[in-house]
């Protein structure tokens, strides 16, 4: 479904992403890993179109990601994109204006998703008086609202109580039931173990290990041992680097 | 370009601008306002309150009459009006304590020559009306005795005060209606303005919001920025065209509700409907043409400035540029543009310039200055600039608001080279750079005003009991002595205050040295002495700076000889000295010598204020911070500075006496010549001189961020080139 070659961004002499390639398949959920500035962001927003590579291709179903096909893509920003003066259903409206959706079916969809959250009350609050999990919340309304085929999360569970992530975790889950490809970031190895079927781990811009989760599990070798999980392999990778 | 994105979002932000609660009410207010203001008359009659007329209570007049003629002009002028009570008397009969409030007392006498001396009498103010009906009535009196007086009739008189009747006819240029066209240009400025506010400040907090809310990061996942900024712009100036439709309507309705009460009025816009010609159409249009480009280029503009800001009060300072450019290009085209001025060439190409085009060519349109070529290529500029100015925006907007700069990556780049030590140095230096010209600006700025008060003082000084005991000159430098050492000696006090311990210059040399470091300076002086001469010569600025008063020659007593001497030699010497090399040099010596010397030879100069003296005080400056630097012993440079001034003042006492004048030459010869055959052994001695190299630009940089230090020196640059003119002119 989505396919990355040689993508490399550089800002000046600093290589932000350098040279990497995955391929997302439909309907499955990739996890991406790293410490903060190995390149997750950078390497969604070139996705969405909101900065352009250095070199490398990126297709979506063999196409290059332009217009129509970018509003098939559903995205929550890492550091949140809600304007706070605006109110929850102003704030909707407005982002599905942007992805060409009609009024009538953003108001549906919005008191749906509220609902699955139980968050119903908010729908007339304004994004300032709510807290950071129910902002966190709306904001992945706001990414799955216009029900793109592609979801891409940056951190959706950074900063947000356990009860809060689980819910998150149970609305990946049944995106994932109705047939949508999900692509996220995360540095907490459990929410990938958990989540994802497969992963790649970044390191200063570098793809250090990437493929089926399961796989890289069980083969992955440390001191001549298998069988470690996700955690032990990602300290072992990235610690390695530094030796 | 996504039309269909364009045309949603533009939708739903000027549905959301224009169903906004705050939109609404300030709506209300508009609409309650306009109609209002329309009405007023009608809500006047409404109230049933009447014309406010002059003397609208019962009033007395009391007239005190010396003239004899006084009596009928009043008599006519309020024998119809009942309110008022005249009443002539032949003295002013109230105090503060027993007039009342609507007494008026107006009195006529007679000088010695026959004319009117006139005093309007009451407790409190009149009213403006009031005033000016006495005045009138007033004037006509005057005018009766005059006219007696001169014995000539009252109504040629008249004619003689009449201003001459002109009747101008311009027959190249259309200035028929002027005053409604005046009118028309004014309010068409105003209503460009306000859109032009609205719009900016609009785009600039909106702008602002979505940046620090970061939902750009969305919005751009969905369009790019040239549709966004595109549909930014047009929503927002489609919410301003509506708030001006409304505004129309406001008017309209209050238009409306004013017929209803005054028929009157109906006849009044259909003449003025009338006399609207064919010039103010096609001005209104072309006019509405610039304003959507304006509007456009500088919301562009403002779109890619804001982007760069970090809050919303940045984002609203932003928005001030822009205007403040706009103004000044109005102000530039009111006075460059009238029936009166002629239009140069210059101005065509000038009015030609897009946003210039706005406020230029209208306003030549209206008179009839601007031809149809200037429009149509004013026009075509604009049309080609717009998707230049379009793209260039766009771009520095989505660099800006996303902060992805490779600006920024550049200087962390430059900091990873630095070490952190280096950044630190760098950071303490800009800090005490910063501050060094903070005090040295606040201290001159002190200097100033106390020579400047001083010189304000002095000649209240010279009038007054001591000049009984001894003479003016004796005084006036007595004084000027005095002034001197106030002023030199606290800020200097300031900045030694400010010098850390370990660069204050106190060191002391030994006799010997001393009197070699003398002689040597000494030679200098000679030889800039000469270079001034030469200097003075060819830029012409050979005057004298003493005024006549100080001037003391052969002829004055002795008291004024030594007074003289130590006005001119030694007070200078000390106190000059004390401020120059010991506080701003030593202060100054922290960031590097050649700053130092370079800063207190210049300041030297300019405290002068004039080129004559300022040209000698800076190179004397280097020389006197030369030895200052080298032994640290203020008492050299005061003893060389003495010797220098000295032999001035000897040269000015004795300037009749040729043998004495030929003595100081003689002996300011063979001091030079001692002095440069020492100069020249030490060059021997040490292999020629050792000079160190320094980098001091960064620091001279550093100085003029403060801004007393910038104020101070724009204030002596501008004093000097005042003082020199008017020295040249004596």
């Amino acid at each position: 479904m989505l396919e990355i070659k040689n993508l490399v961004k550089s800002f000046g002499e600093n290589t932000a992403v350098d040279n990497i390639s995955f391929k997302v398949e439909k309907g499955e959920i990739y996890g991406l890993i790293g410490r903060n500035g190995a390149g997750k962001s950078t390497t969604f927003r070139m996705i969405l179109g909101i900065i352009e590579p250095t070199s490398g291709t990126i297709l979506y179903d063999n196409k290059k990601i332009k217009g129509e096909i970018s509003d098939k893509i559903g995205y929550l920003p890492e550091e949140g994109s809600l304007i706070p003066s605006y109110t929850v259903l102003e704030l909707c409206e407005y982002y599905g204006s942007l992805k060409l959706m009609k009024s009538e079916d953003v108001r549906k969809r919005l008191i749906e998703w509220l609902d699955e959250f139980n968050v119903i009350e908010y729908l007339n609050k304004k994004v300032k008086d709510l807290s950071k999990g129910n902002k966190q919340k709306i904001q992945f309304i706001v990414s799955v609202l216009h029900n793109p085929d592609l979801i891409i999360l940056d951190e959706p569970f950074s900063g947000l109580d356990p009860i809060s992530v689980d819910e998150l975790k149970k609305a990946v889950l049944k995106l994932k039931k109705e047939g949508k490809t999900i692509i996220f970031s995360s540095h907490r190895m459990e929410h990938i173990e958990e989540l994802c079927e497969s992963v790649m781990i970044l390191d200063k811009g570098k793809a250090i290990l990437q493929g089926k989760l399961k796989e890289i599990e069980e083969n992955y070798e440390i001191d001549g041992k298998k069988g470690h999980n996700l955690n032990e392999i990602f300290i072992n990778k990235v610690g390695s680097l530094y030796e | 370009m996504n039309k269909r994105k364009i045309f949603e979002i533009v939708k739903f932000n000027v549905e959301k601008n224009v169903q906004n609660k705050g939109f609404v009410i300030l709506n209300i207010i508009m609409c309650l306002i306009i109609i209002v203001s329309v009405n007023l008359k009608n809500i006047g009659n409404i109230l049933d309150s009447h014309d406010i007329s002059l003397f609208e209570e019962d009033y007395r007049i009391e007239v005190i009459d010396e003239t004899g003629i006084a009596y009928d002009f009043f008599e006519n002028e309020f024998k119809d009006n009942e309110m008022v009570e005249l009443k002539f008397e032949a003295q002013n009969n109230y105090t503060k304590d027993n007039i009342d409030d609507n007494v008026i007392i107006v009195e006529y006498k007679l000088d010695d020559s026959n004319n009117l001396i006139t005093k309007f009498i009451t407790k409190e103010g009149m009213n403006d009306d009031q005033y000016n009906k006495l005045l009138d009535i007033t004037t006509k009196i005057r005018n009766q005795v005059l006219a007696l007086n001169l014995g000539i009739e009252v109504s040629k008189l008249e004619i003689i005060n009449q201003t001459p009747e002109i009747e101008r006819v311009m027959l190249g240029v259309d200035a028929e209606n002027s005053d409604f066209k005046d009118m028309i240009k004014t309010f068409s400025v105003v209503i460009v303005y306000m859109v032009l506010i609205f719009v900016l400040s609009a785009i600039a907090n909106e702008i602002a919001t979505e940046k620090i809310s970061k939902s750009i990061e969305y919005v751009l996942t969905s369009v790019d920025e040239k549709e966004y900024l595109l549909a930014k712009v047009l929503s927002i100036t489609i919410t301003i065209i509506i708030q001006l439709v409304y505004s129309l309507i406001y008017y309209m309705i209050g238009n409306a509700i004013n017929n209803l009460f005054n028929i009157s009025a109906i006849s009044n816009v259909e003449s003025n409907l009338q006399s609207i010609d064919m010039s103010i159409v096609s001005y209104i249009l072309v006019l509405a043409g610039y304003l959507i480009f304006t509007v456009f280029f500088l919301s562009m503009i403002q779109a890619a400035i804001s982007s760069k800001t970090t809050s919303i009060t940045e984002a609203s300072n932003t928005t001030m540029l822009l205007l403040m450019i706009v103004v000044v290009l109005y102000f530039i085209s009111l006075g460059a543009i009238g029936p009166y001025i002629k239009v140069t060439t210059f101005m065509y190409i000038l009015s030609c310039i897009p946003i210039v085009s706005t406020f230029f060519v209208p306003s030549m349109m209206i008179i009839g200055q601007a031809t149809t070529l200037q429009i149509i290529i004013s026009f075509i500029l604009l049309i080609i600039c717009t998707p230049i100015v379009f793209n260039i925006c766009a771009k520095k907007f989505k660099y800006g608001i996303l902060d992805y700069t490779t600006k920024n990556k550049k200087s962390k780049n430059k900091k990873e080279e630095k070490s952190v030590k280096e950044i630190q140095e760098n950071l303490m230096k800009k800090n005490d750079v910063k501050r060094f010209a903070f005090v040295l600006g606040f201290s001159l700025l002190l200097w100033f005003i106390f020579e400047q008060i001083g010189g304000l003082v002095i000649p209240y000084l010279v009038n007054s009991i001591f000049s009984v005991i001894i003479s003016e000159k004796s005084i006036t430098w007595i004084y000027y002595s005095i002034i001197s050492i106030i002023s030199f000696i606290i800020p200097a006090k300031l900045i030694i205050s400010y010098t850390d311990k370990e660069y204050r210059l106190n060191k002391k040399v030994d006799f010997k040295r001393g009197i070699k470091y003398i002689l040597v300076g000494f030679c200098f002086i000679i030889l800039i002495q000469y270079l001034e001469m030469f200097i003075v010569d060819k830029i012409g600025s050979d005057y004298q700076v003493l005024t006549e008063s100080m001037i003391v020659s052969a002829k004055d007593s002795l008291l004024d000889k030594i007074l003289f001497f130590i006005g001119i030699a030694v007070i200078p010497g000390i106190f000059e000295e004390l401020l120059l090399r010991k506080a701003i040099l030593g202060y100054g010596k922290k960031f590097g010598n050649y700053f130092a010397l370079l800063t207190s030879a210049i300041i030297f100069g300019l405290l002068h204020m004039n080129f004559q003296q300022g040209i000698f005080a800076v190179l004397i400056g280097i020389v006197f911070g030369i030895i200052m630097l080298k032994t640290g012993d203020i008492r050299l440079t005061i003893s060389l500075h003495i010797l220098n001034n000295g032999f001035v003042a000897l040269s000015t006492l004795f300037s009749e006496n040729e043998i004495a004048l030929f003595i100081i030459e003689i002996i300011t010869i063979i001091l030079a010549v001692i002095g440069g055959i020492l100069f020249i052994g030490y060059l021997i001695k040490n292999k020629g001189l050792k000079i160190e190299k320094e980098k001091f630009k960064q620091e001279y940089k550093m100085l003029f961020l403060n801004y007393t230090f910038d104020l101070v020196i724009v204030l002596f640059v501008v004093l000097t080139i005042v003082s020199e003119n008017m020295l040249r002119l004596q």
